[in-house]
């Protein structure tokens, strides 16, 4: 069970907020068309839902390969050169995740520092951001899994994006 | 070192940057977040608002339409809706001339009315119509370029992730961009079956009853029409739901994408019973996946396009595009065959968040209607989902028949030929995309 929630954390985290935030789209939308009525809450929830599901989905996309990449240079150079510019695409991708789990955290902090509040509940609007940073960083480890998994495959192994 | 070699804005230099870090196999997302980090230490601001950015950039409420349309097409692949449809298109074509290639062409069709994303099409549909073609004695590769061809196209058929993407960086009504790209959507599509006639096939027992999929096998032709109709229903239905709520004006996009999700829903738990937890857990990650690949570009190329507007590329490069003519069918073409070109190395929602700020300018200063450009800059992008090297359709294809890229590429080349007429038609006839919107207005 432990395994599997570690294994499956991201995908577990998208699925309950991708079930809930179809109910809340639906309901507002029912709401909105039999009553005229629509709240500003619901959009507020939506749309971070949404900004979470991206970060937890790249997670899920990384671990698969899915973020898309050019391989033609790549496949054309000759073979001592494979891994050694896999190593520093690698090296680059998590750098740039990694300062971007550091400027989302530092976002969250200032949000913090002047009390903004979100418009449509008015929560303190530094909730909805609270889990970026972690969320980039998990892109990060699960970007470093996938690409030992195509380095230890080698490059003949079939491997399209890494 | 880009000084030496005279690059010296900070935007250009970001663009070389970008380019480069693509060659050495950067993710695209990840280079354009890379390469306006650098444009904005070497502008010397900008670097405390990136979190800021980054978080703005998907917080919108008009994207969410993307996440939730490319639910909807997961859960009406895996729920069965898809297969549905295509017996029932086997049976009521499949006796034309052309046999499968039309039911092929029909599907892709169709299928762009219910999904907005080419590559997740081919997915969906590909390897039960490369099935039934081959059967027919089509050659496997031209299966697949039938199948990535019409696939790219559903990027062009409304709904579409690529149009929801230009609405929001041109500001236009993403319900108007619908509506105009119905018809181009479907002439494209309808540019397939001009390469049919010319398709080599096996001469095989082609009757209608050797295509009746098992379930119809053994009835008339009466009967297998009315049963795969009744059967197909509701998958037939999705786009009269999508798109009429839209038409009709009762829905946004967005709104059209949430219920979308719900009726896939529904018509898996309650019309054909094929969905469980296990199917529904699997397209949720599955489709989370899909839209944080599109979302992830997102979010980085709104960095990018920070740059962009800072560093003013906007006012040099269309000023540029602008002095190139005074004839704005010559400026028409220019772009055309940028977006070609960049549609072969790249794919479209990169190439908008680049390309869009300095054309769209260009378009207003041409006095063309946003909604007609918006279409056309579609249609060429959905080119390049099947141009080599970079064409994301191929390499899902390429997968799911185990051929190469190449010799799909190769397969594909008729259906492209053919495309490439159509675009110049869809650019020549605004009409096409603008006259269901005058009505509809």
């Amino acid at each position: 069970m432990i395994r599997f929630v570690l294994r499956d954390f991201e995908k577990i985290i998208c699925a309950i907020l991708f079930l809930a935030m179809t109910a809340l789209g639906f309901v507002n939308v029912v709401v909105r068309y039999g009553t005229n009525y629509s709240f500003a809450a619901t959009e507020e929830l939506l749309v971070n839902g949404f900004l979470l599901l991206t970060v937890f989905g790249a997670a899920i996309a990384a671990r698969r390969g899915e973020h898309l990449a050019v391989t033609v240079v790549h496949d054309l150079l000759p073979r001592v050169f494979w891994l050694p510019i896999l190593g520093l695409s690698v090296l680059l991708s998590v750098a740039l995740l990694s300062m971007s789990a550091w400027f989302s955290w530092e976002a969250m902090m200032n949000i913090k520092r002047v009390g903004m509040q979100s418009y449509g509940l008015g929560l303190p609007a530094w909730y909805y951001q609270a889990a970026l940073p972690f969320g980039f960083a998990l892109i990060a480890l699960r970007y470093l899994q996938h690409a030992f998994e195509v380095m230890r495959a080698g490059p003949d192994a079939k491997a399209d994006h890494v | 070192m880009f000084e030496a070699m005279g690059i010296t804005g900070a935007g250009t230099q970001m663009i070389v940057v970008f380019f480069l870090l693509m060659a050495v196999r950067v993710p695209v997302a990840f280079a354009l977040g890379l390469s306006a980090l650098y444009a904005m230490w070497k502008i010397g601001f900008g670097l405390d608002l990136a979190g800021d950015l980054i978080a703005t950039g998907i917080t919108k409420f008009s994207l969410l339409a993307i996440p939730f349309f490319i639910l909807a097409g997961t859960l009406m692949g895996s729920l069965g809706i898809a297969e549905r449809m295509i017996r029932f298109f086997r049976v009521a074509v499949g006796g034309l001339p052309g046999g499968m290639g039309m039911v092929g062409t029909v599907v892709c069709l169709f299928w762009g009315a219910v999904s907005g994303s080419g590559p997740a099409s081919v997915a969906a549909i590909g390897p039960m119509i490369i099935k039934g073609m081959e059967e027919d004695g089509y050659d496997r590769a031209f299966a697949a370029g039938l199948v990535v061809t019409g696939a790219a196209f559903s990027i062009v058929i409304p709904p579409s992730i690529g149009l929801v993407i230009y609405g929001v960086i041109a500001e236009t009504s993403i319900s108007r961009l619908f509506i105009a790209a119905i018809i181009p959507g479907i002439f494209m599509a309808l540019t397939m079956l001009a390469v049919l006639p010319f398709a080599r096939r096996r001469n095989t027992a082609s009757s209608l009853h050797a295509l009746s999929p098992a379930p119809y096998a053994d009835t008339t032709r009466r009967d297998a029409l009315w049963q795969s109709f009744r059967d197909s229903f509701w998958g037939l239905m999705t786009p009269v739901v999508i798109l009429g709520g839209i038409y009709s004006g009762i829905f946004t996009p967005t709104e059209a994408a949430i219920v979308a999700t719900v009726y896939a829903l529904l018509v898996g738990a309650f019309a054909y019973r094929t969905l469980n937890i296990g199917v529904l857990y699997d397209a949720l990650g599955t489709a989370a996946a899909s839209s944080a690949v599109v979302m992830l570009i997102v979010a980085y190329a709104s960095l990018f396009g920070w740059v962009v507007t800072v560093d003013d590329l906007v006012g040099s490069y269309s000023t540029a595009l602008l002095g190139l003519s005074d004839n704005g069918w010559v400026i028409l073409l220019v772009i055309m065959v940028i977006l070609l070109i960049a549609g072969m190395f790249m794919d479209p929602v990169t190439v908008m968040f680049i390309a869009l700020p300095i054309f769209l300018p260009v378009a207003r200063e041409m006095g063309w209607d946003p909604v007609w450009f918006g279409v056309l800059v579609m249609v060429n992008l959905a080119i390049g989902l099947i141009t080599p090297p970079v064409g994301i359709n191929l390499y899902v294809a390429a997968n799911i028949t185990k051929l190469s890229i190449e010799r799909v590429a190769w397969g594909t080349m008729p259906f492209l030929l053919a495309s490439l007429i159509g675009i110049i038609v869809v650019a020549m006839v605004p009409q096409m995309s603008l006259v269901l919107v005058d009505w509809l207005r």
